[in-house]
């Protein structure tokens, strides 16, 4: 299960008590590709069906620094619950000080919250585990590339300029205008590049 | 691969057809130098907004403030940092001159950061007003801007500062649904920075205007001032502000919003680095610049060992 979640940025952070149903923590985490290892709960039959209502109505909500980018893309939901109509969805930051959070969370709850049948949303973000750039599904990277300008780095591995296409980006700064981005000039058509870190 | 032009017509042909020009280009040098000015401009700006909003880390009301201030402050300094990269790289000037040009008073950045913020009032009307005007303008030159990588990194500033916009917009409903004295704030806020913020579109463009004529920018300044004026002005009023032009009403025809006379002086004398802050300004950003000398040192000598 989650690690202690950021009650100060949390509506509701007393709600932390796992509740029926919830999936168990020891289920393995699939193999790592995106979208597979995210987890997703509920009580009842009609819950399922809410269930895949929620998870569509996440994947409308964009992250707020990238316009057409949804929460969902980014790898950002980690679990959703349904209970009755008490919708409880769980966010993995992908860097705790990020401002975006509230914001976010504002997003979901109004989003989720206009769902029939959805009386109560609750939102929580949770420190474990860690976000990483392999969370974000593959397709969203390409759109990032190519919307922003902005690659991902996946562990070590060297990223192709979003502009030229050569790997041979030299890292300037590890950090940019954000947290997670670091600034990096590309030395084959010399493209000043950010990196999803 | 590089590209040239036999003549300026010719340049002046590719660019009203939406051609983009790219650093290895030959480009006529009053383009080049036209271009390296506007950015120069705008990562002067970034900075010095930047170092204003450090300021108030310490004295923001609450932790997600603090933690607003703190990420802006990321923003700002983090675009400045590739502005300055990309204005760099059009040869006119190094990074490093236009940062001592700069401190010793003879750079030149927006007319808003020219003057004091008092209270965080001030703070909630820079986000609210200011980061939107800055906005309404990176958004129209981004949309046509025929240097390359100023348009490719404007698109990612115009989603941060979207995302600042979010920002004032949530601090302003404080203050606006908040008790008589957030109100008298606000209010009083309002009274400082409505003229600057306008002024901040710049006079209105000339018809022979280079910026225009190249396709470095692509709307009037008057007509993205009264884009504003026309958001704003029904905002404000909307939540009970009042912006300090007593001859700011609406048209009984067009139903559009008219402001008074601009009176232009406060504008030129910023421009001048004589506003009302600038020295104090100016003089800090100086300070820090010389107070962090051992950093770079350390940083080159690093660097330095590492290649030996």
């Amino acid at each position: 299960m989650g690690g202690p979640s950021l009650s100060v940025l949390s509506d509701r952070p007393e709600r932390r008590a796992a509740p029926a149903g919830r999936a168990s923590a020891s289920e393995p985490s699939g193999d790592g590709v995106w979208g597979r290892s995210h987890h997703s709960s509920t009580s009842d039959p009609e819950g399922q069906k809410r269930l895949n209502q929620v998870w569509a109505a996440l994947g409308a909500v964009d992250d707020p620094e990238y316009p057409g980018v949804s929460i969902v893309d980014l790898g950002l939901v980690e679990h959703v619950r349904v209970d009755g109509a008490v919708v409880e969805v769980d966010l993995v930051p992908t860097f705790s000080g990020c401002p975006a959070l509230s914001f976010i969370a504002e997003d979901v709850r109004t989003t989720v919250g206009a769902l029939d049948g959805v009386a109560d949303v609750a939102v929580t973000f949770v420190s474990s585990p860690a976000w990483t750039p392999e969370r974000i599904a593959p397709a969203a990277r390409r759109r990032i590339a190519e919307n922003f300008g902005v690659g991902v780095q996946l562990g070590t591995k060297p990223v192709a300029c979003p502009q030229c296409g050569a790997a041979a980006l030299r890292e300037q700064s590890l950090f940019g205008p954000v947290r997670c981005r670091s600034v990096h000039r590309c030395a084959s058509c010399g493209e000043v590049v950010e990196l999803i870190r | 691969m590089a590209r040239s032009w036999a003549t300026v017509a010719e340049f002046e042909r590719f660019l009203d057809e939406g051609g983009i020009v790219e650093p290895v280009d030959e480009m006529p040098e009053e383009y080049r130098d036209q271009v390296f000015r506007f950015i120069e401009l705008h990562a002067n700006s970034e900075l010095m907004g930047g170092l204003t909003e450090r300021d108030w880390i310490p004295k923001a009301p609450g932790l997600r403030r603090k933690m607003s201030v703190l990420a802006k402050t990321q923003d700002e300094i983090g675009h400045a940092h590739l502005l300055y990269m990309v204005a760099a790289d059009l040869g006119v000037k190094s990074r490093t001159e236009m940062l001592e040009d700069l401190f010793a008073g003879k750079g030149r950045f927006h007319n808003v950061f020219h003057y004091q913020a008092v209270t965080w009032a001030d703070q909630v009307a820079i986000a609210y007003l200011v980061d939107a005007a800055a906005l309404i303008s990176q958004q129209a030159v981004f949309k046509h801007c025929s240097y390359g990588p100023y348009k490719r990194i404007l698109r990612r500033i115009v989603a941060e500062e979207g995302f600042h916009m979010r920002h004032g917009e949530e601090m302003l409903l404080v203050f606006a649904e908040g008790t008589d004295v957030q109100r008298q704030m606000f209010q009083a806020a309002l009274d400082r920075w409505w003229w600057p913020t306008l002024h901040m579109f710049g006079p209105p463009s000339k018809p022979d205007d280079v910026l225009l004529a190249w396709h470095i920018k692509s709307e009037r300044n008057e007509d993205l001032r009264d884009k504003f004026v026309q958001k704003y002005a029904t905002l404000l009023t909307g939540y009970g502000f009042q912006p300090p032009d007593p001859d700011l009403r609406r048209d009984p025809d067009s139903g559009k919003w008219v402001t008074g006379e601009i009176d232009w002086a406060p504008l030129k004398a910023t421009l001048a680095n004589l506003g009302p802050d600038s020295a104090r300004r100016v003089g800090d950003a100086a300070r820090h610049w010389a107070d962090t000398r051992w950093v770079r040192d350390a940083l080159e000598a690093r660097a330095a060992a590492e290649a030996a």
